[in-house]
């Protein structure tokens, strides 16, 4: 139930007339400054996070699939807008979920060749996937705040946000949590810090901690894209027998059997698939429960991944903290909006 | 007589020293005829004349005094006696009357150059020891009857020095009194250099061959990250050579500070 004095101080924020929405507040404010970042994001807009100059990647929806995908790899990024000749129109977005959607779903064995994967056209497979869910491409226009572009991140559950000016209908930029991280992370020095930064992880709770998605070494990678598809996540843990995490899987991975062409042996065990990788990543990113929040912050702006592996003593696997967890802790959590639990 | 002889003879010999002195050249003819039979005729014709040439001399004094002296430029003036004789000399105001020039004979006809002031010049001939003057010029009759020739001097006598230049080109014995300063001269045909080249202009102002996504991108780990374009660049469209049916067409466009550099792959 919501009383008139909850609904008060809420009606400043335009997207609350959203029917879908469930407002609900976690607690009373204990802190004046917690709303800090919310405040800091409602005064920027998605124009100030835009690189100066920037590389975007656009596909007519008549590309092949598998050309797509080496293009991507090419131009080292991880999704591009859908131009439709047509309607002339971005219809959509295609990323690496798109792949390994298409890898499920096609899969056989390694002898035979996926031949959805090789003569699909983008709008084949499109027309496929729309069958079982039909979405329109959610975009911002520049002159939105970043809080909208947060909210829009976590409620519609992707990570990449096209941001369209609206006069020309061109894309500017795909905004993503790292990005937004990453701005905080620069221009964040100007303003205080909340003092809830200083409590630890265990105290807050910010992650997820029950039912991790986990993938063990012994199995294939095949599996790991089951656990993808089902899960909706965007990394895996890879665990030995013991519990103990030894290596991160996560989509881009799954990106790079385009650049070395074995996405036909998806058999193979994460062992191999890791030892495989050209891109070999030291040691997997960790937190511990007694680290403060703004430590883990830190850390993650800082090595520029998308979440943090929290382990114990023992590194056996305790919980996952990432950056969709973090904004939701930091900005809209405060501001009484509960879009990542909706 | 004999006195009158030997005086005239040593004044003949002065003005042949005088002659040296100018550089004038003289001729090989004798100057006195002494083996002639008519030389009877030259003594008795001078005793019977010697007083009328002083009553002549002292008659032009008055002339002298008269005359206006200026200070202008002196013309080059041609001075001709067209009729005959063996010696013939000039004298006129322009000297006081002193002295006899010389006239160098030429062809049929004597001739000397005198540099004279511009204005008016009375002048007469000494011809083969008599003074006459030249009935075909203009002529003047002092007070006393003498008659004299006159000439005026003015910047357009030049034209009868060119005259005169044309016409010594015809006589070799001539070359002597007027020529050009020593010297090569020569009239070479100007040819320009073949070492000039003339390159054709450029096909591409040189900053568009920077295309911006050729360049590296090391100055982060993010790929999509480019650097600052030239505004020459913006929406300019670049095509990559087709590779397995696919064109990829780019191009950079601005919004407002911030730059986008667009790809899109096309199927052919």
């Amino acid at each position: 139930m919501l009383g008139p004095q909850t609904m008060d101080p809420l009606t400043e924020f335009p997207f609350m007339e959203d029917e879908g929405l469930t407002m609900k507040r976690t607690g009373p404010l204990q802190d004046p400054d917690a709303d800090v970042y919310a405040k800091f994001f409602m005064s920027h807009c998605c124009y100030d996070a835009i690189p100066t100059s920037s590389k975007l990647v656009v596909f007519d929806t008549t590309l092949q699939v598998k050309k797509a995908f080496f293009a991507l790899v090419a131009n080292g990024v991880r999704a591009a807008p859908l131009w439709d000749d047509k309607l002339q129109c971005f219809v959509g977005m295609l990323t690496i979920t798109d792949f390994i959607n298409i890898l499920h779903r096609y899969y056989k064995s390694p002898l035979v060749q996926i031949y959805e994967l090789e003569e699909h056209k983008i709008e084949t497979w499109r027309e496929t996937y729309l069958q079982y869910s039909v979405t329109s491409l959610i975009s911002i226009a520049p002159d939105s705040s970043l809080f909208e572009a947060i909210y829009s991140l976590l409620k519609n559950k992707i990570h990449r946000l096209p941001v369209i000016d609206p006069e020309t209908g061109n894309v500017l930029h795909i905004l993503t949590h790292k990005r937004i991280l990453k701005f905080l992370h620069i221009f964040g020095s100007m303003i205080p810090k909340p003092r809830f930064l200083q409590k630890r992880i265990e105290e807050v709770e910010i992650g997820t901690f029950k039912s991790i998605a986990t993938v063990k070494e012994t199995e294939t990678v095949y599996d790991a894209l089951t656990i993808f598809v089902e899960r909706r996540v965007s990394a895996l843990p890879v665990v030995n027998e013991q519990g103990k995490v030894v290596a991160l899987y996560s989509r881009f991975d799954v990106i790079n059997l385009a650049a070395q062409k074995t996405y036909n042996h998806l058999n193979m065990t994460m062992a191999e698939a890791i030892q495989g990788r050209w891109c070999c990543i030291e040691g997997v990113l960790k937190c511990y429960p007694h680290e403060t929040l703004e430590t883990v912050i830190d850390r993650i702006a800082e090595a520029e991944v998308h979440r943090l592996v929290l382990v114990d003593t023992e590194d056996v696997v305790r919980g996952i903290v990432s950056l969709s967890d973090l904004l939701q802790a930091l900005v809209l959590t405060p501001a009484g909006v509960e879009a990542l639990f909706s | 007589m004999g006195n009158t002889s030997s005086e005239r003879t040593g004044m003949g010999q002065e003005k042949a020293n005088r002659r040296d002195s100018r550089g004038t050249k003289e001729g090989d003819r004798p100057k006195i005829l002494m083996d002639s039979p008519e030389d009877a005729d030259i003594f008795h014709g001078e005793d019977l004349k010697a007083p009328l040439e002083k009553e002549e001399f002292i008659e032009w004094r008055p002339d002298l005094e008269g005359s206006e002296k200026t200070d202008t430029l002196d013309r080059p003036t041609v001075f001709r006696w067209t009729g005959a004789g063996k010696e013939v000399y000039i004298s006129g105001s322009f000297n006081n009357w002193t002295n006899k020039i010389p006239l160098i004979r030429s062809q049929n006809n004597f001739v000397a150059i005198v540099d004279l002031p511009e204005g008016e010049h009375q002048y007469k001939f000494y011809v083969d020891g008599l003074w006459t003057h030249d009935p075909t010029e203009p002529v003047v009759t002092n007070q006393l009857g003498t008659v004299n020739n006159i000439i005026q001097v003015k910047k357009t006598d030049f034209e009868v020095f060119d005259a005169l230049m044309v016409d010594s080109q015809k006589c070799s014995d001539m070359s002597d009194l007027s020529s050009s300063p020593p010297g090569p001269y020569h009239q070479d045909a100007y040819t320009p250099k073949q070492e000039e080249k003339f390159k054709s202009p450029p096909i591409l102002p040189p900053h568009l061959l920077q295309v911006i996504l050729n360049k590296d991108t090391g100055i982060s780990c993010d790929p999509a990250l480019l650097p600052e374009p030239n505004h020459v660049m913006l929406n300019h469209l670049y095509a990559l050579s087709i590779k397995d049916g696919v064109m990829v067409l780019s191009a950079t466009h601005r919004y407002k500070k911030k730059y986008v550099t667009t790809l899109l792959y096309k199927p052919i």
